[in-house]
């Protein structure tokens, strides 16, 4: 058992927090440990047997098992430690927390930590579907690890509510099992993952998409018996009169994803409400000085390889920490969400620094221009929600925006205006 | 099974009712054993019961307010000389005693019902003039005394009432799984999945049919709350009728907890209500809800339309609240006697002399002990020998919860057995060790380790704890992972294994 004054702590053993880690040992740190709830490390890359990781990363087409492969070996061979089992159950602003496993409670006093705990899938509940309370609805990921993990298939007809990534990926590992996937129902006019999934999971294996539909009930006591779907207006709201019913014991829900942040709050992490992470500067130091966050507990990403960046960029970050730099407080500039941009990560950053920014756009639009304040930085054919746009705010624009700015905001315009 | 049993008194129904009728006949040397259809205690009506008790004060004149439109027209709202209220003020002063006796979690909660304008300033004052007949006075207080106390509620009040005790807030299945620990404990049989098929009257007596075999018994208490008439008819005793309203209730997230401080509530209407519980383990429990009128005694499927009234009466009070915090939402059927609204069946049956009614209306929970006591006593009354048990425990304790342990006793218990250590469900924060130890003291299904745990309950709703839920009760129970159930019967979770359906072999 870990416990007392270690170095940097890596709160999660996915993605994120492996590249974190990784970094923070290789600048030369002696005490890097990894906290890891779940008894493996990889987080829910072990469960996405699928290819399609490490395109950008390793410029590769990996599985999600090959690619946290290559994490955790690398891990384990600079000497980082890891805990399985055990969950950080408090944590404090003073960084200092409380992990529970079965070895008992240990006390960890960390220089710096690194919050990588992901994030969640929106439930049944918190999508508020009306209907009865059946065995058999799933979140698409945890039928993901029933089927990928376990060795168990959930139903034999499902309906998929949600065109996230997962849920695609999930009708098409479900129709390889031999099970008939009745739907994948979406209420927004495009789907909500990556296009590539829309074609390689659902297209090529001519499963039903419906969009601009919506699930509006649940049938059936004990297992799912059936579910009623409907056509949405543009408020989503579902139009009477054209509900059908569809049979099926199974419903998967793959409707989004959510930052787990119940440590950053206990720990006073300041949270954006748009992105449910914590607010950031390009350090990815968070509000509370020495806690660092990277990945999907930020802002959900579409891709590990981001995923991998961002952990390694908090990992350095809270090495730098550890070792004694602080934060500059002089020069801060808040980021803003302009026209057309629903978030902007990180939240701040300091006047004339480099910074690595990641939004994401409200609506699908064409042919548009990415302005950082009156600065343009990037020209963009097509820009959806579902597809997140990274760019670099590097000197040659730190010049043109001059100096004595406290704000920034950072719009979408069409180019043609 | 066709084993043939015989007890002194049966009771039908595993509700908070009939455990409590239990719990009070096993002070005696009297053979008791309960029967219920589901396959865990407590899941009709004690299940989506709301969890509070109150004998007096705020909640107690808000609740004949509301309950009001159940009356005849032209009732009084309050009757002194009504059973049910001294049974409930009687009830009030036992229930911290007994919760205390079992080892269930409560606490006492204060009130604030508000008003926004005239007409509900005049529901207000009809509040304090019956509660004052119960012999509480209410606090009075203004915009800025009810902001200091809520600073979260709409700045547009005008005017409060404030009761800062005479409400006990509970989990009300705590309530029905501690009561039925401590019976088995006592020597009390509880048949579970047991559903009443049929019923012969004999003399001195009856023959019950089950789905898990025939019992003889000298009386029958119909505890079977919604489905009392069924019972009632079954036995060929039934002179009753009930009439079943819904209602639906939200359960928004915990990190709203600290939101609001007590219970608000806007000021009593009849038939409506919209009030706001902070709950013990920090969720807000919205109860904006009306009394519909329903046929359907199994009509438990939410609706969005009420999702949506419950939070935009919920946002009149506090206006932070938003669709985005509901972390579960569920349906509560309550039953009322067309014969007496007002009043619970607690009798011999007039067509039966062993047969006895124990049908409560809500608010129930808090007339239970006298309630039992009566049910107690008619019982002597017909000619059950009713001889103390110097034996009877009153006594049971809990599964040790991790999250409310101090380090020190959390380290101990850890160091006794390692699985304390092991947390299962990161949203509630609940160990290996305590879903073990639920198994062990009766969970069988998801929906049981849920109820004895609270693993599961939390924002996520079993997505990450789930797996292993089911994963433990394979191992504990020894059956397949296939064949655990979320909530008994044709409930699985799991209806395959890998490859099974494309004809290869996992």
């Amino acid at each position: 058992m870990i416990s007392g004054v270690v170095d940097v702590a890596v709160v999660g053993g996915g993605p994120a927090g492996l590249a974190a880690a990784i970094k923070a040992k290789e600048s030369g740190l002696e005490k890097v440990v990894i906290i890891e709830r779940g008894g493996y490390l990889g987080g829910l890359l072990k469960q996405c047997i699928h290819n399609g990781f490490g395109l950008f990363y390793f410029r590769e087409d990996l599985t999600g098992p090959e690619y946290a492969r290559r994490f955790i070996d690398k891990a384990h061979d600079l000497g980082v430690e890891v805990m399985l089992g055990s969950m950080v159950v408090k944590m404090r602003p003073d960084r200092s927390m409380v992990v529970s496993s079965k070895e008992g409670l240990s006390c960890l006093l960390p220089k710096a930590t690194v919050l990588a705990m992901g994030c969640r899938e929106r439930s049944r509940e918190s999508l508020s579907i009306p209907g009865t309370r059946p065995a058999g609805i799933f979140t698409a990921g945890t039928a993901q690890r029933y089927v990928n993990v376990e060795g168990f298939i959930p139903g034999k007809e499902v309906v998929i509510l949600g065109s996230g990534d997962v849920g695609m990926i999930m009708a098409r590992r479900l129709t390889l099992e031999g099970v008939a996937v009745r739907a994948v129902v979406e209420v927004l006019p495009y789907v909500g993952g990556l296009i590539r999934n829309e074609v390689q999971c659902l297209h090529d294996f001519d499963i039903p998409l419906w969009l601009e539909h919506t699930v509006t009930a649940v049938h059936g006591v004990e297992r799912v018996e059936a579910v009623t779907v409907a056509r949405v207006d543009r408020n989503w709201k579902p139009i009477a009169g054209t509900e059908r019913t569809i049979a099926c014991d199974t419903l998967l829900i793959s409707a989004g994803l959510i930052p787990e942040n119940e440590l950053s709050r206990l720990a006073g992490v300041a949270l954006d409400p748009v992105t449910g992470g914590a607010e950031i500067d390009e350090n990815m130091e968070t509000s509370v000085a020495g806690i660092f966050s990277g990945g999907n507990c930020v802002h959900v990403n579409d891709l590990v390889d981001n995923v991998t960046w961002e952990g390694e960029a908090a990992g350095r970050s809270a090495a730098a920490c550890a070792g004694g730099r602080k934060r500059a407080e002089k020069g801060r500039i808040k980021l803003k969400a302009g026209r057309n941009v629903s978030y902007v990560v990180p939240q701040t950053i300091t006047w004339g620094e480099e910074a690595t920014l990641s939004i994401r756009v409200k609506e699908p639009a064409e042919q548009v221009r990415l302005r950082v304040g009156d600065i343009p930085v990037r020209a963009v054919r097509a820009v959806k929600p579902s597809e997140m746009i990274k760019f670099l705010l590097s000197g040659k624009e730190w010049a043109k925006l001059g100096g004595e700015i406290d704000e920034l905001s950072i719009t979408c315009d069409s180019r043609r205006d | 099974m066709s084993e043939r049993l015989e007890t002194q008194v049966l009771i039908i129904g595993a509700g908070v009712t009939g455990l409590m009728v239990a719990r009070e006949l096993a002070k005696y040397r009297v053979d008791v054993m309960v029967v219920d259809k589901n396959e865990d205690v407590g899941m009709g009506q004690t299940r989506t019961s709301h969890g509070h008790i109150y004998g007096a004060g705020l909640s107690w004149a808000n609740s004949l307010v509301l309950k009001s439109v159940m009356l005849p027209p032209g009732s009084p709202i309050y009757d002194p000389k009504c059973r049910k209220l001294q049974m409930e003020a009687q009830g009030f002063r036992e229930m911290g005693q007994l919760f205390d006796e079992l080892d269930v979690p409560w606490e006492n909660q204060r009130r604030i019902a508000i008003a926004f304008d005239g007409d509900q300033v005049k529901n207000l004052e009809i509040a304090a003039d019956i509660s004052r007949q119960g012999g509480v006075e209410l606090t009075w207080l203004g915009r800025q005394e009810i902001l200091a106390r809520e600073p979260n509620v709409n700045k547009n009040v005008v005017a409060g009432l404030l009761d800062e005790d005479h409400r006990i807030s509970f989990y009300p299945w705590d309530f029905a799984i501690a009561l039925a620990e401590n019976l088995r404990e006592n020597g009390v049989r509880i048949m579970l999945s047991s559903d009443v098929v049929g019923m012969k009257p004999l003399s001195g007596g009856f023959v019950v049919d089950t789905s898990q075999g025939r019992i003889r018994a000298e009386f029958v208490i119909n505890a079977a709350g919604h489905y009392g008439t069924k019972i009632a008819e079954m036995a060929g005793v039934r002179d009753f009728d009930l009439k079943y309203t819904y209602s639906q209730m939200l359960i928004l997230d915990k990190s709203l907890a600290g939101l609001i401080k007590g219970t608000v509530s806007l000021a009593p209407t009849p038939g409506k209500t919209s009030t706001l519980n902070p709950t013990l383990s920090g969720n807000i429990h919205i109860i904006c809800a009306r009394y519909l009128p329903t046929q359907d005694r199994e009509a438990t499927a939410t609706n969005l339309e009420l999702t949506k009234e419950s939070i935009e009466r919920a946002q009149e009070l506090v206006p932070a609240i938003s669709v985005r915090d509901v972390i579960a939402s569920y349906i509560g059927i309550r039953v009322f006697t067309v014969r007496n609204p007002e009043e619970d069946m607690l009798e011999v049956s007039e067509r039966h002399p062993h047969f006895l009614n124990a049908i409560v209306r809500l608010p129930g929970i808090g007339i239970l002990p006298p309630a039992a006591r009566l049910i107690t006593e008619l019982l002597g009354n017909q000619g059950l020998e009713l001889t103390t048990r110097p034996d009877f425990h009153p006594f049971r304790k809990g599964i040790p919860r991790v999250s409310k342990l101090a380090d020190e006793e959390r380290q101990k218990l850890i160091a006794e057995d390692p699985r304390y250590g092991h947390i299962v469900c990161r949203c509630e924060e609940v160990s290996e060790g305590e879903i073990v130890e639920a198994i062990s003291r009766g969970a069988r299904t998801v929906t049981g380790i849920k109820y004895r745990t609270r693993a599961g309950m939390g924002r996520c709703q079993r997505g990450f704890c789930g797996p292993r839920v089911v994963e433990i009760l394979s191992r504990e129970l020894g059956v397949p992972e296939t064949e655990v159930t979320y909530k008994g019967g044709l409930s699985r979770i799991l209806l395959h294994r890998s490859k099974e359906l494309i004809g290869g072999t996992a």
